[in-house]
């Protein structure tokens, strides 16, 4: 296919000057003036604003996915009354409770139960074993496979 | 944290993180394509008020467009129905409110004036050009001006490119009958002169 600048397929072509005055008009080449600082700042403005929202829309929908996790685990954990870390074990991912290579809900459970028995693991590394450390491994589960699946970790080494 | 860089970016991949919020995603899009937007606006529009607030109207509705938005072709082929949608609402507007539609070649002030030097023939051309129907001015500005591609110029205008080079064909027939640029085309085909309408 013919596709270049001065002449069409069947041969009728725009001569080269006024295709230029063509591409001038086009450029517009001292015409109208340009896009004004104040429409930069009503547009860029504009967008931040939408922008902002959709931030904090995904944070929300982040936070509100651990807030879940955790609101399971916790009615998990008073319903059930089952489970524990289990003792003596070493895992390769500090998140796997269960030692099953899996980071999931069940590891959150696992763990909530024994924050509240006072036992559990300092799986953030603060130095102190409390809900942020469940809130951790919550996040680990609803971060990876969105359907709570878990995080694939390296594997167990008991 | 360093800054991205987002001139690094391909228009598809600037929508993206728009998306997500990224402002200076979006900054950088809005830089690259505003004179663009403002150009066609402006030939549209005839006004530099209008053709303005035609590039607020587009960008905005590129923010809203911006999640789940899939980029199939060039982002001005992507840009231009929405230019003119934009700048066709705004011209009726106009008219409802009384202002005029004629054609805005060398008045002065808001209009969109004649650039010097060149005055006599741009202004030949303009005329051509509204001798022109609707939609084979279109065609020749968006090839010629705009610099798009058949493929582009069909996508944007929703019509096959057959119908995009027979529009192209008529329209550089009808310029050629017109006065003041039949002396380009005969110019063109090795008549004496230097092929500048005076």
């Amino acid at each position: 296919m013919n596709d270049s600048w001065r002449t069409d397929e069947q041969g009728v072509g725009m001569p080269e000057g006024l295709a230029g005055l063509l591409r001038g008009l086009g450029d517009g080449a001292g015409l109208g003036g340009g896009v004004t600082g104040s429409v930069d700042l009503a547009v860029l403005g504009g967008a931040r604003r939408v922008g902002r929202r959709r931030r904090v829309t995904r944070r929300a929908v982040r936070g509100g996915a651990v807030a879940a996790v955790i609101g399971i685990v916790g009615g998990g954990v008073w319903l059930s009354g089952g489970g524990a870390v289990q003792p003596g074990g070493v895992v390769a991912i500090a998140e796997d409770l269960d030692g099953d290579g899996l980071v999931d809900m069940r590891d959150a459970l696992i763990l909530a139960r024994a924050v509240a028995d006072g036992q559990g693991r300092d799986v953030d590394g603060d130095g102190v074993i409390d809900r942020g450390d469940v809130e951790r491994v919550a996040t680990m589960a609803v971060s990876l496979g969105g359907d709570g699946g878990g995080m694939q970790t390296l594997g167990v080494v008991r | 944290m360093a800054r991205k860089d987002y001139t690094t970016f391909d228009d598809e991949a600037l929508m993206r993180l728009t998306a997500r919020g990224e402002d200076g995603a979006f900054a950088e899009l809005y830089a690259r394509h505003k004179g663009w937007v403002y150009r066609v606006a402006l030939r549209m529009t005839r006004r530099h008020a209008d053709a303005l607030d035609v590039v607020q109207e587009v960008f905005a509705y590129v923010v809203k467009k911006a999640p789940g938005f899939r980029l199939t072709a060039k982002f001005t082929t992507f840009l231009y129905p929405v230019v003119r949608s934009s700048a066709a609402g705004i011209y009726r507007k106009r008219r409802e409110v009384g202002g005029g539609d004629e054609i805005a070649v060398g008045m002065a002030g808001d209009e969109v004036a004649v650039g010097d030097g060149d005055g006599g023939s741009r202004a030949a051309i303009e005329r051509a050009l509204a001798g022109l129907g609707e939609t084979h001015r279109e065609v020749v500005e968006l090839r010629f001006m705009h610099g798009m591609d058949l493929a582009s110029i069909a996508v944007a205008v929703g019509v096959p490119v057959g119908t995009v080079k027979s529009r192209l064909h008529h329209a550089i027939k009808g310029l050629r009958e017109m006065d003041g640029l039949r002396e380009w085309f005969e110019a063109d085909q090795g008549e004496p002169g230097d092929g500048v309408a005076r």
